[in-house]
C-alpha cells in the first residue's frame, strides 16, 4: 500500500464539505473536495432563484472559514465561492463517489468514471438530497437531456419527451404540455405507481390528446432531435428537442453503506451513528452535515470546521458550549460537563447516547427547577415533550382529586410525559414536584428522532411505557408488581394505515391496547362491508372475544399509522383475576359496543359518513373545521375573517375540499395528533400549543417541506403582506375577498393557528352568520353518529 | 342528516332564544295595543308614540349595527350567528311593532315614508331568509362535489379536445362548433336572476345531431358537446342560485340605511316639534 495522495478527502461540497475544505486549506492540509455535480453546493444551487437563505438558528455562533448570514441564495453562494478561491480550496467537479475501501491512513475512494483517489482520512458530507438516477444510454450526455425541471414556463412550442411514470414525471409532463408538444415515455403499461390524482390527470390528458404517450418502452439512445425507443412493436423514434428523464433518486444510504458505514436500524430516516468527533464506525471516516443529522446550513458549516480540527488532533471546545452554559443559568452550581455526566449516569433511557447526540439533545432541551407542589404538566394539555428527573422526585396524579387519592412517585432518573409524546393526544395525568426537583424537558421532535435512531432509548422507554399504559388504561389502582410480569410479555406492534389487526372469524387470542393512532371496526353485512365503529388511542380492541371466548366478530384495521400493545389471552385473564373491576369494565365496554354495532348495522350510511370523516383527517385530527352545506350561504365571511385576523392571508379555502352527505371539509388545518408538517422542518419552526394548536413561528426558513408533507394541503407559502383594501371599500365594493398587497420579502409557510391569540375562538367560526361552520374534535362527531356518549 | 346534531343554525340558535324574545315582545305590545282604551291613567299616545317608537328605533339601530358587527372580526362579543338570530327575529318583530306604533295608518308624509321603508327592508330580509333556507342544499346537490373552478376546467378540457377534432370535421360541423364557442354565455346580467340564458352548447349539440354526419370525429364532437352542455347547465344553475343568495342583500342594505335615516329624522322631528302636541 503506497502513501495516500491527500491527508484528507472531503466528499460533497455542500456547506459542510466546503467549510471543511476551507478549513483544511487554511490549516495547510493537503486535501481534495470531490463534488458530483459541475459546481459547488448543489443542494443550495438548486434552491429556487433568488430564494432568501436564512441563517438559523439565529442565536448559534458561526465557526467557519466561510462567511454566512441571511441573504439571497446567489449572494451566499458568491461569498463562499470567493472565499474558497481565496483560500485555495482544491475542488474536483463531476466526481461522483460510489464507494470507499481501506482503513484509516489509507482509504481508496472509487469514482463512477472508474478512477480512484487515495487519502488518509475521509469526510463524508453528501447531504440528504440523494442521487438522481441518470440515463445510461448513448447520447445521455447531450445537452438537451435533463433530470429535473425548475420552471416549466421556460419552454414553449418545443417537442419534449418526459421519461418516467412516477409523480414527478407526470407533474412535469402535464405542466409542460400547456405550451409544448409533450410525449410521456412509460416503461410499463400503466401509471399505477403515481398518486391517484396524478394517475387520473395523466390518463385524462392522454385520452384528450393533450399528451402523447408510449407504453412499454425502453430507452435505447438519445439523438440530437430524436429519442430512440424499444417497444413490443419494434423500434420507435420519437421527435424530441428536449428530454427530461425522471428516474427517481436513490437515497444516499446505499452510498454510505458502500463506504462501510453502518446504520443503527432499517428505518428509512435513520442516520449513521457518529462519535463526539463526528467519526463513524469506520475509524478515520467522518460524517458531517445533514447526513450526520444536522439539517441546517450553519450547523453544517460549523461541523466542517470542527471535523478538520479533530482530524488534525486539535481539542476544540465545541461551538455549542456557551449555549449549553446558558441552559444552566438557573442552576449555577452545575457545570456543563457535570450536567451531561449526570444525565448519562442517572437517566437509564439516555445511558447509551454518545456524547455528540447527548450534547445536541441538551441543546434543544430545557432545564427546569421546580419547588414543592409546583405543577410541571397538566392533565388534558396537548403538550408533548418528555421530562426526565435529574434530581429530586415528582408526583403523578392518577385522578382529578386535589390532593390526588391515587398517585405514583417518580424519582431520580425516571422519565414522564411519554404517553402524550407517543399518542399525540392530551396529557393523561397532572404531574407536580415533590420537594425541589431538577428536570430536563426534551422536545417531542428530539425524542422522536432519538427513539428512531437509538435502539437503547426506544427499548428502555417502551418497557416502562407498556406497564404504565396497562396501569393507566386497564388497571388503575393496581400496584406495579402485579402488572410488571404481564407487561414483560406484552408486545408492541406497529401497523401502517390500512393494515388489518385481525379479521372477523379469527380466533380471539389477544387484545390490543391502542397507544397511538386509531382503528376502524368493520363487519360484512350481506354484501356490504359496513363500518361499525371508530376507536382512538387509549382504548382497546379485541376485548369481546377475550370475555366471550368466541371468534372475532368484526374486522379491525388501522385508520392511521398505529401502534398497539398486544396482550395475550392468558395474561389478560391473569390481569382480570388480579383486578376484578377490569372484568366489569370490559363487560361494560362490550355491552356498549354491542349496542353501537346494532345501531350501525341498521344504518350503513352512517358508517360511510364515519369512514369519510376518518379519511378526511378524523383519524388524526384534534380539531377539524366542518361546514354544513345545508346552512352555508357561500358568503365567505369565514375567509374574510381569517384574512382580517392573519396578516391579510386567509388560511382556509372554504370551497375546496370534499363533501359527503352535506358535510363539507374545507381545506383548513386539522391540528393533527402527530403533525406530518412538523416531521421535516429544518429549523423546528412548527410548534404545538398546550391547547393543541399547531402553529408556525417566525423561525420558518421557507423551505416548503411542511407544505409537501401535509396530507391535507393546508399550508401555503406566502410573501408577507403590506396592505389591503379598506373597510369602506369592502363594504361598498361588495362581495369579493379583499385582495392583499404583497411585499417582495422571502416566502414563509402560513397556516391556520386556530386563532390561538384571539379571544373567543376561531374567527372563521365566530364570523359565520348562519352557523354553518364549526370546529370540533372529530370524536365528538363520530360519537354523535354512533350514539356513544 | 347526521351533521345536523353538530350544527345549530342561526334560526334555531340557542333553542330559538331570540324568537321567543321577539314573540313575547310582540305579544305584550299587541295586548297593550288592543286593550289600550281600557288602560287607565296612561297617556296612550305617549306610550305608543314615544315609547314604542323609541323601542323600534332602538331595534333599528341594533339591526343596523349587525353590519358593523359582521366586519369586526377580531373582537369577541359572541358568534355572529347569535347576532343574526337576534337580527332576524327582532326584524320580523318590527313588521308588527311598526304598524302598531303608527296605529295602522299610513299617510303620505315622513312618518309614512319611514313606515314603508322599514316594512320593505324587513320584507327583503324575509326574502333573504327564504333564499338562505332554500338554496344552500340545492347548490350543494347541483355541484355534486365539484368546485366552480372544477366545472370551468371541465369546460375548458372539452374545448381543447374539440379544437383538436377540427381538421377532421366538415365545414358545416366546424361552423356549428365555432358558433358554439362564439355565442356561449354562461351567466351575467340581471336577467340571469330570473331566467337562465340559453344553453348554446346544448343547441350546438342538437344542431350537430341534425347534420347527421356519420364519422367518428363528428360523433365524438357531439358527445363532447353534450358533456359540455351538462356542465353549462350546472354552472348556470349554480350562478343563478348563488346570485340570488347575494342579490337581496343589495336591496336590503341600502334600504335599511335609507330606512334608518328617515326613521331618525322622523324621530328627531317628533322630538323637536311633536312633544308639545301630546
Ligand atoms: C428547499 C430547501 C430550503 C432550505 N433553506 C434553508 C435555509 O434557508 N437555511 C438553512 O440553514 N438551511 C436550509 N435548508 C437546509 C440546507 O439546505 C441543508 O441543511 C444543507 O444544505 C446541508 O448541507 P450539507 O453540506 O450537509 O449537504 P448538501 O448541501 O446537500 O451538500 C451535499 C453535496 O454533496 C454532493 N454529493 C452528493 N452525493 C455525492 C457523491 N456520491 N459524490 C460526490 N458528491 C456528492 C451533492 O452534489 C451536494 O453538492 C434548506 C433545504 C431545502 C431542501
Ligand atoms: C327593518 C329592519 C332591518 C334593518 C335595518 C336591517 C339591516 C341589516 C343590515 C345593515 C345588514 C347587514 C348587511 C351587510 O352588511 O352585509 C343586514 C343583514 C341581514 N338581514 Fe337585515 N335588517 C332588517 C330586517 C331584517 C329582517 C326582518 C330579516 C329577516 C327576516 C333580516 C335578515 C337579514 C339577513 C339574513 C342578513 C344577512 C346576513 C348575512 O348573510 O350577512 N333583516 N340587515
Ligand atoms: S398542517 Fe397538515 S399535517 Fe400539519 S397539523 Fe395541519 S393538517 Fe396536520
Ligand atoms: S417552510 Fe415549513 S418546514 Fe420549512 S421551515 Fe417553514 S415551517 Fe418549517
Amino acid at each position: 500500500m503506497g502513501v495516500s495522495e491527500f491527508q484528507v478527502a472531503i466528499i460533497g461540497s455542500g456547506p459542510a464539505g466546503l467549510s471543511a475544505g476551507a478549513r483544511a486549506a487554511a490549516r495547510g492540509l493537503s486535501h481534495l473536495v470531490l463534488e458530483r455535480s459541475d459546481g459547488p453546493c448543489n443542494t443550495i444551487f438548486r434552491f429556487q432563484k433568488g430564494k432568501h437563505v436564512m441563517a438559523q438558528p439565529a442565536h448559534a455562533p458561526l465557526r467557519s472559514e466561510l462567511p454566512f448570514e441571511d441573504g439571497r441564495r446567489e449572494d451566499v453562494l458568491a461569498a463562499w465561492h470567493g472565499r474558497a478561491e481565496e483560500l485555495g480550496v482544491n475542488l474536483l467537479y463531476n466526481a461522483d463517489v460510489i464507494g470507499i475501501t481501506g482503513v484509516a491512513g489509507a482509504f481508496t475512494i472509487a469514482l463512477a468514471d472508474g478512477s480512484e483517489v487515495t487519502a488518509a482520512a475521509v469526510v463524508l458530507a453528501v447531504g440528504l438530497q440523494g442521487n438522481l438516477n441518470t440515463l445510461r444510454v448513448p447520447g445521455a450526455e447531450l445537452e438537451h437531456v435533463g433530470y429535473q425541471l425548475d420552471d416549466p414556463d421556460e419552454y414553449e412550442h418545443e417537442r419534449i419527451s418526459v421519461i418516467g411514470a412516477g409523480d414527478a414525471a407526470i407533474e412535469n409532463a402535464l405542466a409542460l404540455a400547456a405550451h409544448n408538444d409533450v410525449t410521456i415515455i412509460n416503461r410499463s403499461g400503466e401509471f399505477a405507481r403515481a398518486k391517484k390524482a396524478n394517475e387520473s390527470a395523466v390518463l385524462a390528458a392522454i385520452e384528450s390528446g393533450r399528451l402523447g404517450v408510449v407504453y412499454n418502452a425502453n430507452t435505447q439512445a438519445v439523438e440530437s432531435d430524436t429519442l430512440v425507443l424499444e417497444t413490443p412493436d419494434g423500434e420507435a423514434r420519437v421527435p424530441c428537442e428536449r428530454l427530461i428523464a425522471r428516474l427517481g433518486a436513490a437515497p444516499p444510504r446505499k452510498l454510505v453503506e458502500a463506504c462501510g458505514v453502518s446504520f443503527p436500524n432499517e428505518d428509512r430516516n435513520a442516520l449513521p451513528e457518529v462519535s463526539a468527533k463526528y467519526e463513524s464506525n469506520v475509524p478515520g471516516l467522518y460524517v458531517v452535515g445533514a447526513l450526520g443529522g444536522f439539517p441546517l446550513i450553519k450547523q453544517a458549516l460549523n461541523q466542517g470546521y470542527e471535523v478538520i480540527e479533530h482530524i488534525i488532533g486539535e481539542d476544540v471546545e465545541p461551538a455549542d458550549t456557551p449555549l449549553l452554559r446558558e441552559k444552566l443559568v438557573a442552576v449555577p452550581e452545575w457545570s456543563v460537563d457535570a450536567f451531561l455526566e449526570a444525565v448519562r449516569d442517572r437517566v437509564p433511557i439516555f445511558s447509551e447516547l454518545n456524547g455528540l447526540v447527548l450534547r445536541d439533545t441538551m441543546l434543544e432541551s430545557d432545564v427546569h427547577k421546580f419547588t414543592d407542589g409546583e405543577t410541571v404538566l397538566r392533565r388534558n394539555d396537548y403538550t408533548n415533550s418528555l421530562y426526565v428527573v435529574i434530581e429530586g422526585a415528582v408526583c403523578v396524579h392518577l385522578d382529578d382529586e386535589v390532593p390526588p387519592k391515587a398517585s405514583v412517585t417518580l424519582g431520580q432518573g425516571a422519565f414522564f410525559g411519554e404517553m402524550g409524546l407517543i399518542s399525540g393526544r392530551r396529557r393523561a395525568a397532572t404531574v407536580s414536584a415533590v420537594g425541589d426537583v431538577l428536570l430536563l424537558e426534551v422536545p417531542r421532535r428530539r425524542m422522536i428522532a432519538l427513539r428512531a435512531s437509538v435502539a437503547a432509548v426506544r427499548e428502555s422507554m417502551d418497557r416502562e411505557a407498556i406497564a404504565r399504559s396497562i396501569q393507566a388504561h386497564l388497571a388503575p389502582g393496581l400496584d406495579r408488581e402485579s402488572i410488571d410480569d404481564i407487561a414483560a410479555t406484552a408486545t408492541i406492534h406497529s401497523w401502517a394505515k390500512g393494515r388489518v389487526l385481525f379479521n372477523e372469524g379469527e380466533d380471539g387470542d389477544s387484545l390490543h391496547l391502542i397507544r397511538s393512532g386509531s382503528v376502524l371496526v368493520r363487519k360484512k353485512i350481506g354484501d356490504h362491508d359496513v363500518v361499525l365503529n371508530y376507536v382512538a388511542a387509549g382504548n382497546c380492541v379485541g376485548e369481546m372475544a377475550m370475555v366471550s371466548g368466541e371468534p372475532r366478530n368484526a374486522t379491525v384495521a388501522a385508520a392511521a399509522d398505529c401502534e398497539t400493545i398486544r396482550i395475550e389471552r392468558d395474561d389478560f385473564e391473569r390481569l382480570m383475576d388480579r383486578h376484578p373491576s377490569l372484568r366489569e369494565q370490559i363487560e361494560g365496554v362490550r355491552t356498549a359496543r354491542t349496542a353501537i354495532t346494532e345501531r350501525m348495522a341498521e344504518s350503513p350510511d352512517q358508517g360511510s359518513l364515519i369512514e369519510f370523516l376518518v379519511d378526511q383527517g378524523g383519524k388524526e385530527a384534534t380539531d377539524i373545521l366542518l361546514i354544513d352545506e345545508t346552512l352555508c350561504v357561500g358568503c365567505d365571511n369565514c375567509e374574510r375573517a381569517c384574512a382580517a385576523t392573519h396578516d391579510k392571508i386567509t388560511r382556509l379555502d372554504r370551497e375546496a375540499g370534499p363533501s359527503y352527505a352535506n358535510m363539507h371539509v374545507p381545506t383548513s388545518c386539522r391540528h393533527c395528533e402527530h403533525p406530518h408538517c412538523m416531521s421535516d422542518c429544518p429549523p423546528d419552526a412548527i410548534k404545538r400549543a398546550a391547547e393543541g394548536e399547531v402553529y408556525i413561528t417566525d423561525a420558518c426558513i421557507g423551505c416548503g417541506n411542511c407544505q409537501r408533507n401535509c396530507p391535507y394541503g393546508v399550508i401555503q407559502m406566502a410573501e408577507p403582506t403590506i396592505g389591503q383594501r379598506g373597510w369602506l371599500a369592502s363594504l361598498v365594493g361588495g362581495f369579493g375577498l379583499s385582495r392583499a398587497e404583497v411585499s417582495e420579502g422571502p416566502k414563509q409557510a402560513v397556516k391556520c393557528d386556530m386563532c390561538m391569540n384571539l379571544e373567543g375562538g376561531p374567527a372563521c367560526v365566530r364570523a359565520c352568520p348562519t352557523g354553518a361552520a364549526i370546529r370540533v374534535h372529530p370524536n365528538e362527531v363520530i360519537e354523535l353518529i354512533t350514539g356513544e356518549s | 342528516m347526521a351533521v345536523a346534531p353538530m350544527h345549530d343554525g342561526f334560526l334555531v340558535h340557542k333553542r330559538f332564544r331570540y324568537g321567543w324574545l321577539a314573540l313575547l315582545l310582540v305579544g305584550f305590545v299587541a295586548a297593550a295595543f288592543f286593550y289600550r282604551d281600557r288602560l287607565e291613567g296612561i297617556n296612550v299616545d305617549l306610550v305608543f308614540g314615544y315609547g314604542l317608537g323609541g323601542l323600534a328605533l332602538a331595534i333599528m339601530l341594533l339591526l343596523t349595527w349587525f353590519g358593523v358587527r359582521k366586519r369586526s372580526y377580531a373582537k369577541g362579543a359572541g358568534p355572529l350567528k347569535g347576532w343574526l338570530s337576534a337580527h332576524v327575529y327582532l326584524g320580523i318583530a318590527l313588521i308588527f311593532l311598526v304598524p302598531m306604533h303608527g296605529g295602522f295608518v299610513i299617510e303620505p308624509d315622513i312618518h309614512g315614508l319611514a313606515y314603508v321603508l322599514v316594512l320593505i327592508t324587513a320584507f327583503t330580509g324575509v326574502l333573504g331568509i327564504a333564499f338562505y333556507g332554500l338554496y344552500p342544499r340545492r347548490v350543494a346537490a347541483n355541484r355534486d362535489g365539484l368546485t366552480f373552478d372544477d366545472m370551468v376546467k371541465r369546460m375548458a378540457e372539452v374545448d381543447i379536445e374539440i379544437r383538436g377534432l377540427s381538421p377532421k370535421l366538415s365545414e358545416a360541423a366546424n361552423d356549428v362548433v365555432r358558433g358554439e364557442v362564439a355565442n356561449l354565455r354562461i351567466g351575467g346580467g340581471v336577467r340571469m336572476l330570473f331566467v337562465k340564458p340559453r344553453n348554446r352548447s346544448r343547441h350546438a349539440q342538437m344542431a350537430l345531431h341534425r347534420l347527421a354526419i356519420d364519422n367518428d370525429a363528428a360523433r365524438r364532437a357531439e358527445a363532447l358537446l353534450e358533456r359540455k352542455a351538462d356542465v353549462v347547465d350546472r354552472l348556470q344553475r349554480d350562478i343563478q342560485m348563488r346570485s340570488r343568495l347575494r342579490v337581496w342583500l343589495l336591496l336590503h342594505v341600502p334600504l335599511s340605511l335609507a330606512a334608518l335615516a328617515v326613521v331618525i329624522s322622523h324621530g328627531v322631528g317628533m322630538l323637536v316639534f311633536g312633544l308639545g302636541s301630546v
